[in-house]
């Protein structure tokens, strides 16, 4: 072949292979994403979870009650054909509470999350790529945030400076950064000492672009997994001041405030109890095996067994 | 080993001097004095009132005082019991003051009482309450936890790991109120609530305890599972030795690990744990005390008490962190 002809060659001179006989280029994602598949439990969850998330968000806007419309003549009712899950004692829907609460509840998990994940991967990766004494020192500070009680100060801002929901946010994300970033700043470490860093570090990147675009997508995996299993620590944790009566403030209501009622009244009108219970658990259970499910997935080496 | 016990103590100072810092400024940027929820109060009385509890002098003047007076400067452990004339005998007195010479000053809301005295009259409960439901998680999660890794993959192992799964997902505020509901309430066999007889703490402490006892015996089922597939618990097995000896004597040790480690966080879970259960079943424990400071506002209260629990906490984890050098050796040189 001469050098002309070469350069003319075009993609339909190539020899044509069988679209079926290629074998298929497996991203880690896909493999991820059957292996998924195949764990039944976690699959389940999986659904669970989108169903739950489905039903808090659309919910709403199907049911003919609204949250706050009381009607005493229908107060504190047992299920029946009208209010599926009864009433409470200010003849509120319950089934549109339970709905109402976990926007609350679903929204309050994702957001803190989001917010952890965001100090915890930044807070990580610049502390494992920058290394040395930089890297000493912020895990010191890391350390030492460790050691506090950090239960007790989320309760302590909630008193101090009132009920807010952002602050209820920034509290509890605050709280759950620090193991998002040791896991990062972990992965970082092994990461950066592979020769893409060295070839982004060669072609001049600055820093930052390097952790961003180079360092932060390869740790994905183990940040997702963290990620799911920090939803349900969140909302456990939202779940917990708001049943002290340190969650968010009225008139927005959450599973933790329902269930908290529901504690309150359980000796004449166990069903408030029961129902909003049901679905707190499932949620965290639905969470907690999805996220086991992913941890497998993404990573099969640190399976339990 | 001295050297890394004395290394990890001095590593306290600054962390309890940070956490007396930021809750101290934390407590004192909080809108509102201590007084201004209570009604006619004459200005004068309320003056008084600043004068006598010293809020008057600027805050860095406040917190060296706090300071100064935080700071143990004896230690006499025979203070632990002093005689009670009512009862007519020695009692355990757990006052601070007294033993350490910390002094974390008077209540604004309880009047005539000190920190150190309400600390030491509800502290006893709230520990009897979780050292019961920490034996819980251990006798109940250990066992659950061996006999699933001695069995993996059968109906051994499938039992009791769903059962503790869905211990896990069932949070306490959840728990506490259906064990209530079921055997207070529709069996009848306890209170509901209440600390008067000594049945009053089996709710309670079953409660704290069975979600714990999810999590240990989980952890007791992977430390286990890791150990049995290692190579010297093969030669141990090829020589001859009966599987009880091959787990109870050479896997155990190694195999608890992971729950060990994890007592640091289950205590403060424990403690954080108690604030809810105390407010469910009406203990006078600490926890509650602590929730009903805060929203009384009763400042040196929430500040004594988070101060309490953050060194109670902060020390349970030296202690845990020692307990674990001397299990792993390993560890001491990281």
């Amino acid at each position: 072949m001469s050098l002309e002809s070469m350069k003319t060659i075009s993609p339909q001179d190539l020899p044509v292979i069988p679209i079926e006989k290629i074998e298929e280029g497996s991203s880690l994602w896909k493999d991820a994403w059957h292996r998924l598949c195949k764990n039944h439990l976690a699959f389940a969850s999986l659904i669970l979870f989108i169903l739950m998330t489905v039903f808090c968000v659309v919910g709403p806007l199907l049911s003919p009650y609204s949250n706050e419309e009381q009607d005493l003549a229908y107060n504190a009712q047992s299920p029946n054909a009208e209010h599926w899950l009864g009433t409470d004692s200010l003849g509120r829907d319950q089934l549109t509470r339970i709905m109402y609460g976990g926007r609350v509840s679903l929204g309050v998990g994702f957001l803190a999350t989001a917010v952890s994940l965001i100090i915890g991967v930044v807070y990580g990766a610049v502390s494992g790529y920058l290394g040395g004494k930089t890297d000493a020192f912020m895990m010191r500070c890391v350390d030492i945030l460790y050691a506090l009680p950090f239960t007790i100060f989320v309760i302590l801002l909630m008193v101090i400076f009132g009920r807010s929901v952002v602050l209820l946010f920034i509290a509890i994300g605050a709280v759950e950064w620090l193991t998002m970033a040791r896991i990062v700043r972990g992965q970082v470490l092994s990461l950066k000492k592979q020769e893409f860093v060295e070839a982004a570090v060669s072609l001049g990147y600055s820093n930052s672009r390097i952790v961003l675009r180079h360092l932060i997508p390869n740790v994905l995996g183990p940040v997702i997994v963290y990620a799911t299993l920090t939803v349900p620590a969140v909302m456990l944790l939202e779940a917990v001041l708001s049943f002290l009566g340190l969650g968010v403030p009225p008139p927005m209501s959450s599973w933790g405030v329902l269930i908290k009622e529901g504690a309150d009244s359980m000796t004449v009108f166990p069903w408030l109890l029961i129902a909003p219970a049901i679905f707190f658990s499932a949620t965290l259970f639905s969470l907690n095996f999805l996220g086991d499910g992913l941890r497998d997935a993404l990573d099969p080496r640190s399976s339990k067994d | 080993m001295f050297k890394f016990v004395l290394y990890r103590f001095l590593q306290v100072i600054p962390v309890l001097l940070a956490i007396a810092t930021m809750t101290f400024f934390m407590v004192h940027a909080a809108p509102g004095g201590p007084f201004s929820q209570e009604r006619n109060v004459r200005p004068e009385i309320l003056e008084k009132m600043n004068e006598h509890y010293g809020l008057n002098d600027p805050v860095y003047v406040q917190y060296w005082n706090y300071l100064v007076k935080l700071c143990p400067n004896k230690f006499n452990p025979l203070k632990l019991f002093v005689y009670d004339e009512y009862e007519g005998r020695k009692v355990f007195n757990f006052n601070l003051k007294d033993i350490f010479g910390i002094d974390l000053g008077p209540s604004y809301k309880y009047e005539g009482r000190t920190v150190n005295g309400l600390i030491a009259e509800s502290f006893p409960v709230s520990m009897k309450l979780g050292v019961v439901a920490l034996c819980i998680a251990l006798f109940l999660g250990i066992p659950a936890g061996i006999i699933a890794s001695i069995g993996k993959n059968t109906a051994l192992d499938y039992v009791p790991m769903s059962v503790a799964m869905v211990g896990i997902c069932l949070p306490t505020f959840v728990m506490g109120p259906t064990l209530a509901l079921i055997f207070g309430l529709w069996l009848g066999w306890v209170n509901v609530s209440g600390w008067f007889t000594w049945s009053d703490i089996i709710l309670p402490s079953l409660t704290l305890g069975l979600y714990y006892a999810a999590y240990v015996a989980r952890l007791t089922r992977g430390g286990m599972l890791e150990i049995l597939s290692q190579d010297f618990i093969r030669t141990a097995r090829a020589k001859g030795l009966p599987e009880t000896k091959v787990v109870f004597k050479h896997s155990l040790k190694g195999g608890l690990l992971p729950v060990v480690s994890f007592m640091g966080p289950a205590l403060a879970g424990m403690i954080s744990g108690s604030f809810v259960i105390e407010t469910i079943f009406q203990i006078p424990g600490l926890g509650r005390h602590f929730i009903n400071s805060a929203f009384n506002r009763d400042y040196t209260m929430v500040l004594g008490t988070v101060l309490f629990y953050a060194s109670f906490i902060i020390i349970m984890n030296l202690l845990v962190d020692i307990v674990q050098v001397i299990m792993n050796p390993k560890l001491k040189y990281e």
